[in-house]
């Protein structure tokens, strides 16, 4: 089945590139045509990219050179030799099954297969054993991991080899900056996984932290936005008041989890209220690139006390604080919580569970909130970070193989594999778009389809083409905008139909909430690697560690200013001096590099 | 009588030596042989692929000075010391109290499904004895809460989890529910081994069923109890990991750190497997030291001794 296909993606890349002109620059001008083209048929010409920017807000489609259009490389075997890589995941997930149909074409394309180990428990403590030990897999995905790996040197330095191969040479080459700048010592250990993207960005989904709210709630408020976090608790309290039990349990206005592992949602707030973007555990002033440790300051004291506030009115219940991920989730997907401060893709799995439910009234919506007189930064636009990836270890039994198949998994005809799955059983064409059927869509959702009969977690874990494929396709079929029009619920169609953009649009799904700006080349500082046993490391974990203690108690205290007082002294004998040059400097070395091209 | 040789007297028990050889070699090879890495306590060890063990740098007992010389660490030992005494003392009270109590059942049937049934928690793994706990505690469906409420000794409902003076008493009664059932086997052994013409004597003089427990069965079952005692206060340090790091949350931190949760804690998550190591031989010092105060007190009360 290869080789048609193969020629056919030549043939469309170049009528693609054709036809780029005029369908490429649709999404920067909102002066389109006022037609209104119908999902799919309204266009002449076979893959011709509709229009979908007057219902949608959304460019149709952009054809882009993801480079493996051409032939293929003559460096990769023909019948490639079985050999088994064992892969660490620091995350939660599932192997694919072990006769799962994509995975056995992957498998046998490339003549590697992935012996997965997933996280079950702590993080740090399996991090821990696994360096003590020196018993490293093959492959390890690190996640939250990356910068202990890298500093207690779990990887092999890659930058060398990785020139051998023309996929990931193509596929990294902009960025090497980057991926450098992401290693404590000026080595690549780490292939990016995410955010490879190619083409226009695309805006029509956002997961990252915000206060998370109901839909239900803004619609009984009038379809309000609120801007600050005082306007924001008023709309929760008014609707606790109206609404105080949900399906006869108990309304919860606002909830933190607060587990080391999902530390983020007690502890970040701060930053984004003074209008800072996701830096993680420090506020980087943009104008003179210094990072501060937010939590020894004013504004997270306001924050805290505002919570404390609210805790005294009873929006936040103390149980929030004593419930462990499992318990959170369930109460989330209960329907009964009225917003969260969180990261989308930590509790999807709950929202998925209100979809599926048909509950759509009780799916989020994120909300920028600042304390007045601050411009919001939540979400910034997609682009590289460096070090989002997985590394070859220095066990690994033959790391040129391993790299060569992260390179030929970059074949486009892979990758759709992989991201779209079998066509005419996961999806189909339709003059030229790739299209999904109700109950393929449907089986996209299902975890334990995904499992048995897809790529996802083979796909997750290595390094992939985001955003458009050379056919104008969207790699992720749920940005395709004809499947937006139609996957928007009924609800949501009106929900949003009641907000506008600055542009006189209607918003087209909840990413639009957000307005995302583009962040200067040092971001993110969450993924820095800090060298354990170093001062700025241990400073940040007595910071974490501090702050899961006494926040909580700040929060439900009596006597507020007692209690902050109390953990400011806590703070006050961490070495957060260490942790903040620490950071400041290595902004300075990133930023540095990238004006120095 | 004639003395013999060491080797005589080897020769004679080969058989015993033999059958006791297996055990000899798994005690050498898991709890002696590890035992060396107990130098890491005297070092500044680093995890790395480059630097050998004896490479390391050596520091003396700079570890156990900054062990002792934070506020952390003598916590840590408060709490295992506070949850074990608790523990200890609700083990023993209890499993007796219930041996006692299921002895003076009659109907052979019934004390059999009563003592099946208070065992079986002992199976059920930690996580899912401490979400069953936590359920109940819970203040929005709890049982406990909606029970007190309907009793009226509580006017509002109680937030067990969030409270740092209730936390000890939690992992205590947990770990009666799931440990009394099987704590009393040994004791009800013990007292099907009491003669039983001592009870027909007592029957004959009178004594009421209290008066029995109190003058023949206690004191029937008291070596076993002592022995017990001894084998337990060597365990007072090992209040365990798991359920007080399943139980702990922000508000009771303060209390819920044990000696062995600061030692993953430091070596696992934060590699600093030195300081780890040094805690580690702290808590094994003052558990032999525990052991063998307890012999001695044994000995001084006349009751076999284990060593």
């Amino acid at each position: 089945m290869k080789r048609p296909f193969f020629t056919l993606i030549t043939a469309m890349l170049v009528l693609a590139t054709l036809l780029a002109a005029c369908s490429g620059g649709s999404g920067d001008s909102n002066t389109g045509s006022p037609s209104t083209p119908d999902a799919g048929g309204a266009t002449p010409a076979p893959i011709e990219i509709p229009d979908y920017s007057e219902q949608t807000g959304i460019s149709g489609g952009e054809a882009v050179d993801t480079g493996t259009g051409q032939d293929r490389p003559d460096y990769w075997p023909e019948n490639p030799e079985p050999i088994t890589f064992t892969m660490f995941v620091a995350g939660r997930g599932q192997a694919p099954a072990r006769n799962n149909p994509v995975v056995a074409m992957v498998e046998e394309f490339t003549g590697v297969s992935i012996e997965f180990e997933y996280l079950v428990g702590d993080l740090d403590q399996r991090m821990g054993t696994m360096i003590a030990s020196g018993d490293y897999p093959d492959l390890i995905n690190p996640i939250n991991g990356r910068s202990t790996f890298m500093a207690e040197g779990a990887f092999v330095p890659i930058q060398n080899q990785m020139q051998n191969y023309d996929n990931l040479k193509r596929h990294y080459e902009p960025y090497y900056e980057k991926m450098f700048a992401a290693s404590p010592d000026d080595n690549i250990y780490l292939l990016d996984n995410w955010d490879r993207m190619y083409g226009l960005p695309i805006e029509t989904f956002y997961n990252g932290p915000a206060f998370w709210v109901q839909k239900a709630v803004l619609a009984d408020a009038g379809y309000i936005m609120p801007k600050t976090l005082d306007e924001f608790f008023d709309m929760l309290e008014a609707y606790f008041i109206k609404y105080p039990t949900i399906d006869g349990n108990p309304t919860l206005p606002f909830e933190i989890i607060s587990t080391v592992n999902q530390r983020w949602c007690l502890l970040n707030a701060p930053q984004h209220l003074i209008g800072g973007p996701n830096d993680g555990d420090v506020f980087v002033n943009q104008d003179t690139l210094v990072a501060e440790v937010y939590h020894d300051k004013p504004y997270a004291k306001a924050y805290y006390a505002k919570l404390n506030e609210a805790f005294k009115k009873g929006l936040i219940s103390p149980e929030t604080f004593t419930r462990n991920f499992d318990q959170y989730l369930s109460v989330i997907s209960s329907g009964r919580v009225l917003a969260m401060f969180d990261q989308q893709w930590s509790f999807e799995n709950a929202e998925s569970v209100l979809q599926n439910d048909d509950k759509w009234e009780r799916t989020y919506v994120p909300l920028g909130l600042t304390f007045e007189g601050y411009e919001p930064w939540y979400a910034e636009t997609k682009g590289f970070k460096g070090g989002n990836g997985f590394g070859i270890t220095v066990k690994c039994k033959d790391v040129d193989r391993a790299l060569l198949y992260a390179d030929m998994l970059l074949d486009e005809e892979i990758q759709k594999l992989m991201a779209w799955g079998i066509e005419d059983k996961d999806y189909y064409m339709d003059n030229g778009r790739a299209r999904r059927t109700p109950e393929q869509k449907a089986n996209a959702d299902d975890p334990q389809h995904m499992v048995d009969f897809r790529g996802k977690w083979l796909y997750d874990n290595f390094p992939k083409i985001q955003g458009y494929f050379s056919d104008g396709n969207c790699v992720s079929l749920s940005d395709q905008p004809e499947e937006i029009l139609e996957n928007t619920s009924p609800f949501d169609k009106e929900f949003y139909g009641n907000y506008t953009k600055e542009n006189g649009q209607p918003f087209a799904t909840a990413a639009d909430f957000l307005i995302a700006k583009s962040p200067l080349a040092y971001f993110p500082v969450w993924n820095y690697a800090f060298r354990s046993g170093t001062d700025a490391r241990i400073a940040l974990e007595e910071l974490w560690q501090c702050g899961l203690n006494y926040l909580p108690r700040c929060i439900a205290a009596v006597d507020f200013d007692a209690e902050w007082d109390t953990y400011q002294a806590e703070l006050s004998r961490i070495n957060l001096k260490a942790f903040e040059d620490d950071v400041t400097e290595k902004i300075a070395a990133r930023m540095a590099t990238e004006f120095a091209e | 009588m004639k003395k013999h040789g060491l080797l005589y007297k080897i020769g004679k028990q080969k058989e015993l030596i033999f059958i006791a050889l297996p055990f000899f070699v798994y005690t050498f090879i898991f709890s002696y042989y590890p035992l060396w890495g107990w130098l890491m306590a005297f070092q500044n060890y680093r995890s790395s692929s480059i630097i050998k063990f004896w490479e390391q740098e050596w520091v003396g007992l700079q570890q156990f000075k900054t062990l002792f010389g934070g506020a952390e660490f003598p916590r840590v030992i408060r709490n295992t010391l506070g949850m074990g005494v608790i523990n200890l003392v609700l083990h023993f009270v209890s499993a007796i109290l219930f041996a006692l109590l299921l002895n003076e059942l009659f109907t052979r049937r019934f004390k059999r499904v009563v003592q099946t049934i208070s065992y079986l928690p002992h199976f059920l793994s930690m996580i899912i004895v401490v979400s069953l706990a936590q359920n109940m505690l819970s203040m929005e469906d709890g049982v406990i809460n909606q029970a007190l409420l309907a009793l009226g000794l509580v006017q509002e409902k109680v937030h067990f989890m969030g409270n740092p003076n209730y936390f000890w008493w939690i992992i205590g009664f947990t770990n009666v529910w799931k440990e009394m059932g099987w704590n009393t086997i040994i004791y009800l052994a013990s007292i099907t081994s009491i003669d039983p013409t001592l009870y027909e004597a007592a029957d004959i003089d009178g004594a009421n069923r209290l008066q029995k427990n109190m003058y023949i069965t206690l004191p029937g079952i008291k070596s076993t109890i002592v022995i017990l005692l001894i084998l337990n206060v060597g365990w007072v340090l090992n209040v365990g990991f798991e359920m007080p790091y399943l139980f702990r949350n922000g508000f009771v931190a303060d209390v819920a750190n044990t000696i062995d949760i600061y030692v993953v804690e430091k070596g696992m998550s934060r590699l600093n497997f030195s300081l780890a190591t040094a805690a580690g031989m702290f808590k094994t010092v003052v558990s032999i030291v525990l052991i063998g105060f307890c012999n001695w007190i044994a000995g001084r009360m006349g009751e076999e001794k284990l060593i």
